[in-house]
């Protein structure tokens, strides 16, 4: 009789025992992803940078329709807050949202002057506050925040075709402007470039030990450049305008992380010394073939923490369609890859950010069954970044 | 009509009740082991809408609101082995180990349109989900007249986990302007990730049991309601199928409804299961 009865007990006990709810840790949020829409079919989103909201929503910035600066506000469960345009006269925004002494800035161009223009905007209704204009700078190509509150510009001078790397401040005073002259009209490629009728090229500004670089036009090739505050410094040419640098992030040892391409495949140098007053060629500058990067590809670079050690994350658009996130340790071994998106609904890279929940935001824009661009967001939280680097959550709290 | 055909039913079921009462048929130390099998019926009962839209999918519906599919069209199936000890004359504690699937199915329809030329698109998709289960049901039931065929009413717990949550979907795009696209259907995937590993219902029923020789059948329909939800809160968007669904779980409790047959067996020594009359 009682042998029958633990056959009843057996199985009852061993359900009773496995019996657990999925819970997350205290004051972690589930992660999401979220599409913000648009009915209108013929509007095309284009993700350019996305920052941290200080209640952990997310400010997206975009360009829609190869012109109009966009931004979504989204709350932390990645619910939309707010979207809007802004349309002060100015088009093209440059590709980082910047955040300055606790305000955001976009930078842009005006439609008919085509100088810089410098928007501060309100994170919560998407709007404009207030603009400065930066008349001397044509063409504004890319910028970024530097320290004390300035910001690098670069800029292209049609008259004397020459680019041109500004440090400015959010209220419109010039500092310095450094030229680099290009000695061959380029205004075609660079309108075709905001255009997005043909190449786009991945400007960008930055600083490295102590020089500012710009990723520019410059001695008839795209090149990589450094500056002091009064004069130029190393140059790395292109050849011609197929290959250069897509993307850097400055090293806590000094070096640099550098994504470059070249006749449309990409490379990944993890860590490149720097060298002060030299002329050499981007393509010298080595690194790893990416083989399944799709051509000319965007890349982003960015630092994660994850379980007290430091990643250096790049991503990048791969050839199916989706976004490669690889996180790197210090020694510039790859370590952990994750993708973003589907073959079916091309996702493709804006930017990501380490949040201060530690979590991972990363933005782009998604085709929504292939057809409609439309600006998307995923958030990873803490537990979701540790499974990224095949770290269990729970066991390494405890340890 | 319908009233001549319950009190036909129920002259049968008395009938053949009535013929068995002379002979008395006690539960009592019974153990027998069986085989059970049977279809199901589910009705999702949706608590929160989710959606990887914002601010909500543009459908000709309104809202993000999804379609499912009726009660009915969601038929699944179940089966697998059962065991059963007579406490009492009546009272029987039965415990199954069951591959259970439930099925469900719905429909998201996005629309955008062309402001300029005035076309729209519109993206029907078909969303089919089976949610395969180890279920384990612990049960106790009440044979209401201990003789060879007697109703009998039972209820329970039925503990479950996951097996696997098989999900593919069917889409149509369609334009004001152009021919319809033809029909893609997508390559099932396994969406296990999104759901809770173990998932618990609560389980009642009635049916009609009876004796045939020393094999007992029994014929009925329980009923099934989540007492924890299948769906994972925590997980809902992080298995990376959100993105190319364009879709994500509601959180919902599940409604289901089982029609089953279970074929039972007695084994063991002196509470062989056997009918005091044998």
């Amino acid at each position: 009789m009682k042998k029958y009865i633990y056959l009843f007990l057996f199985p009852s006990l061993c359900l009773l025992a496995s019996c657990r709810k999925d819970k997350l840790p205290k004051n972690m949020e589930p992660g999401y992803f979220k599409v913000y829409d648009d009915q209108a079919s013929a509007n095309r989103y284009r993700v350019l940078d996305v920052r941290e909201t200080g209640d952990g929503g997310a400010l997206i910035l975009s360009e829609l329709n190869d012109k109009t600066i966009h931004l979504v506000r989204a709350a932390a469960d990645g619910k939309q807050m707010a979207a809007a345009t802004i349309s002060n006269g100015s088009h093209n925004p440059l590709g980082s949202l910047l955040f300055i002494n606790g305000a955001y800035y976009v930078g842009a161009m005006d439609e008919t002057g085509l100088f810089a223009r410098i928007i501060r905007v309100d994170e919560n209704y998407c709007s404009a506050i207030s603009s400065t204009d930066l008349n001397g700078l044509l063409y504004p190509l890319a910028f970024s925040e530097i320290e004390e509150g300035s910001i690098l510009l670069l800029s292209y001078d049609r008259t004397n075709y020459r680019s041109q790397l500004s440090r400015v401040t959010p209220d419109g005073q010039v500092i310095w402007t450094q030229n680099a002259n290009v000695n061959q009209d380029t205004e075609t490629q660079i309108v075709a470039h905001l255009n997005g009728t043909g190449k786009r090229y991945p400007f960008y500004t930055a600083t490295w030990n102590g020089k500012y670089v710009a990723n520019c036009f410059y001695n008839y090739s795209f090149s990589f450049l450094t500056f002091s505050a009064s004069a130029q410094d190393a140059i790395y040419n292109g050849s011609n305008y197929n290959s250069g640098t897509s993307a850097m992030y400055a090293l806590e040892n000094g070096n640099a992380a550098i994504a470059r391409f070249s006749f449309g495949q990409s490379y990944l140098q993890p860590s490149f010394a720097p060298a002060s007053g030299v002329a050499d060629l981007t393509d010298n500058m080595g690194g790893a073939l990416i083989d399944d990067a799709a051509a000319d590809s965007d890349f982003r670079f960015g630092k994660i923490v994850i379980d007290k050690t430091n990643y250096i994350a790049y991503a990048y658009n791969t050839q199916n369609g989706r976004v490669c996130l690889s996180l790197l340790d210090e020694s510039g071994t790859l370590k952990a890859r994750r993708y973003f998106g589907s073959g079916e609904n091309p996702f493709r890279i804006g930017n990501f950010r380490a949040t201060a929940d530690k979590g991972l935001m990363v933005a782009g824009s998604f085709r929504v069954a292939g057809s409609f661009a439309r600006p998307a967001l995923f958030k990873l939280n803490e537990k979701e970044l540790y499974e990224v680097v095949g770290l269990d959550y729970e066991k390494a709290q405890k340890e | 009509m319908k009233t001549r055909n319950l009190l036909l039913f129920f002259s049968l079921f008395t009938l053949l009740t009535a013929s068995s009462s002379a002979q008395r048929y006690d539960r009592k130390n019974q153990f027998m082991i069986g085989l059970k099998g049977g279809v199901n019926f589910t009705d999702p009962l949706i608590s929160q809408r989710y959606s990887v839209f914002a601010p909500g999918v543009s459908s000709k519906h309104g809202g993000e609101a999804k379609i499912y599919e009726k009660f009915m069209k969601n038929m699944g199936y179940g089966g697998g082995v059962a065991i059963s000890y007579g406490i009492t004359r009546n009272l029987t504690l039965t415990l199954e180990g069951l591959f259970y699937q439930y099925r469900l199915s719905y429909t998201n329809n996005y629309a955008w349109t062309d402001v300029q030329s005035g076309s729209s698109v519109t993206l029907d998709r078909t969303y089919y989900k089976r949610l395969n289960y180890f279920e384990i049901p612990l049960m106790f039931r009440y044979d209401i007249l201990a003789r060879r065929v007697s109703p009998f009413i039972q209820a329970g717990v039925s503990p479950a986990f996951v097996h696997s949550v098989q999900a593919s979907n069917r889409s149509q795009m369609q334009s004001s302007v152009l021919p319809s696209e033809l029909e893609e259907q997508s390559a099932a995937t396994d969406e296990k990730g999104s759901y809770n590993q173990f998932y618990l219902s609560a389980v009642g029923g009635a049916g009609l049991s009876f004796y045939a020789g020393k094999t007992m059948f029994l014929l009925g329909a329980n009923g099934r309601y989540s007492i924890l939800q299948p769906t994972s809160d925590l997980h809902r968007f992080s298995n990376g199928s959100a993105s190319g669904n364009l879709d994500v779980q509601d959180k919902y409790r599940i409604l289901n409804l089982e029609l089953y047959l279970t074929v039972m067996f007695p084994i063991g020594g002196k509470c062989a299961g056997m009918p005091k009359f044998f």
